[in-house]
């Protein structure tokens, strides 16, 4: 399995993933998941001008990513949301890990991290992922503290201030 | 008055134009965005707002540096609004050079001009060539 990060993040490609995870794993390839952005030209040039020449970018619809092979000897695959996760999971893939990245501030979501809120489906659908045995681990860059979100999610409650 | 929207990652804008207020003096209207804890759709949106708040004055859209999560914003910014001028890489040259020029240099120059600022500003210092 070359995917050595799976990652939810609602900015996708950008500085932290390009020059801290893609660097730090040295990624050969990200591929980005996400319908949207599979069919519109235009975000597919917007990303792709945001990755060094040294790394491929892939585009996949969701379904895709979960069911094909993908392929380089690191890749790092991206969500965009947990819905888009979750549908990859329905879709037949399995992830042992998930680094959750950044889930800033949308409509119905409160704050479980700086950089994570997520609404009551958000939690729903992760905690169901928990029950599969996934582990999701929230960390923005390679450097900082990795944070079980799983207890978060069990509690309902935000991390005390000042832990990260 | 033409308007600066800086927009960076941090408190970078923010301390770009405090520290341009050192050197050049107090001055109005430049508005310092940070991405920090906003979703792209927040971001995008709060950009948008300062542009539309300046019903018709022009402005001009620095960025820290190209391929980040801000230049995107502006980036979609740029496709409802190609009359603003977004300019990437700013530093505190550029910045100065935009507080010095706005209201003399022509608009359709001052993009192209803050870039040449930015651009020179960049050297090795070589005490022989000071």
């Amino acid at each position: 399995m070359p995917v050595s990060l799976v990652r939810i993040d609602d900015r996708l490609i950008h500085g932290q993933l390009v020059l801290g995870w893609a660097r730090v794993l040295k990624a050969d390839r990200i591929v980005v998941a996400n319908d949207r952005v599979a069919g519109n030209d235009w975000e597919r040039r917007l990303y792709t001008a945001s990755v060094p020449p040294q790394l491929a970018v892939s585009f996949l619809t969701v379904e895709d990513a979960a069911r094909r092979e993908l392929v380089g000897h690191s890749v790092v695959l991206l969500f965009e949301s947990v819905a888009d996760l979750h549908g990859a999971f329905e879709a037949g893939a399995h992830f042992e890990e998930v680094n959750v990245g950044g889930l800033h501030y949308h409509e119905g979501a409160r704050e479980v991290l700086p950089f994570v809120y997520l609404s009551d489906d958000d939690r729903s659908l992760l905690k169901d992922l928990v029950d599969r045995g996934v582990r999701l681990i929230a960390r923005d860059i390679p450097g900082n503290p990795a944070v079980d979100l799983k207890p978060l999610l069990l509690h309902g409650g935000t991390r005390p201030s000042g832990g990260i | 008055m033409v308007a600066g929207i800086i927009v960076t990652h941090g408190r970078l804008a923010e301390e770009l134009v405090e520290t341009a207020k050192r050197v050049y003096g107090d001055f109005s209207g430049c508005h310092a965005v940070t991405n920090e804890g906003k979703s792209p759709p927040a971001l995008h949106e709060e950009i948008n707002s300062i542009v539309r708040s300046l019903e018709g004055e022009r402005c001009v859209v620095f960025v820290d540096f190209l391929g980040g999560s801000c230049c995107h914003a502006c980036t979609r910014l740029k496709i409802e609004r190609p009359d603003v001028p977004v300019v990437a890489g700013v530093n505190l040259p550029m910045l100065l050079a935009f507080l010095n020029k706005r209201d003399t240099v022509p608009f359709e120059h001052l993009p192209g001009e803050i870039i040449d600022r930015g651009l020179c500003s960049i050297q090795l210092v070589d005490p022989e060539r000071v």
